[in-house]
């Protein structure tokens, strides 16, 4: 991580089923070569998988989640959307502020409260549910950046 | 004589529009009790409960409130995808404004609805 504190954001986008594999790591290639320009780098990346939306979009039913958490400097937001808009297979994405002066270090730390959740949606293990108020004294003591 | 007359008609009235206030909250604490006990409901009822916020209160994680947990946003929303409100859950003001912004954040992304669809909904 840079000395200079950069901005976090995470973002999530949804791409049709269709798109293969090698597509969707083109696509993931360029938006973290984007990130690089504007000086930041991808802290987390998660793949959610495929899931069934909750109303159609774009006549689709089923969608394919990424996720994303990254810093960098002034711009890189929108020209990481205007890449995703440009792409063809994309369904939706939505970008969320997490702080202004992001700490990857802490980020991480905290990583193990939040996708314990996750890990549960997605019909895994149920020891998320175990392990996320055992990791909640510890995850509150900075929610900055949970907004 | 006047006097009195006037005074008897104000206490008359008032006992009427206090009596139309009881009956309203009584409507109120009815739904109230219906949605699972409420906040209005308290002030008839004999246990005199008072309900806290679960989060606040330390039951629950406040960091589960994200839009990357659909599953346990939709605790808070009826069966219908309507947000329920805080004078149901006991949710406090923070909380609540906080849950409230995450739901709408999981509607984007179309992870919750806005409304229900029918019964192949799956959340």
């Amino acid at each position: 991580m840079a000395t200079a504190k950069l901005p976090g954001y995470e973002t999530t986008f949804i791409t049709k089923i269709d798109l293969s594999d090698d597509g969707l790591k083109t696509l993931k290639d360029r938006l973290i070569a984007v990130i690089g320009n504007f000086g930041g780098e991808v802290i987390y990346q998660e793949d959610w998988g495929k899931r069934k939306f909750a109303f159609p979009i774009q006549k689709e039913t089923r969608g394919q989640y990424t996720h994303i958490v990254y810093t960098g400097s002034r711009g890189v937001v929108a020209e990481l959307e205007r890449n995703l808009r440009l792409h063809e297979s994309n369904l939706r994405f939505m970008t969320v502020n997490l702080a202004k002066e992001f700490s990857a270090e802490v980020y991480t730390k905290e990583l193990g409260a939040g996708t314990a959740m996750k890990r549960e949606e997605r019909g895994a293990t149920p020891e998320g549910a175990i392990a996320a108020p055992a990791a909640a004294p510890a995850a509150s003591t900075s929610t900055s950046f949970n907004q | 004589m006047y006097k009195k007359d006037r005074d008897s008609k104000d206490t008359g009235a008032k006992r009427g529009r206090d009596r139309d206030e009881d009956s309203r909250y009584d409507a109120d604490m009815e739904d109230a009790m219906d949605d699972g006990g409420g906040r209005r409901g308290r002030k008839f009822s004999s246990s005199n409960k008072k309900k806290s916020c679960r989060f606040t209160a330390g039951e629950e994680d406040i960091n589960n409130i994200s839009y990357k947990n659909p599953r346990f946003l939709s605790t808070f929303m009826t069966e219908h995808g309507k947000i329920v409100p805080r004078r149901v859950t006991g949710n406090c003001a923070f909380v609540q404004r906080k849950l409230t912004t995450e739901i709408k954040r999981a509607r984007q992304l179309a992870l919750l609805g806005f409304v229900a669809i029918g019964p192949n909904a799956s959340y």
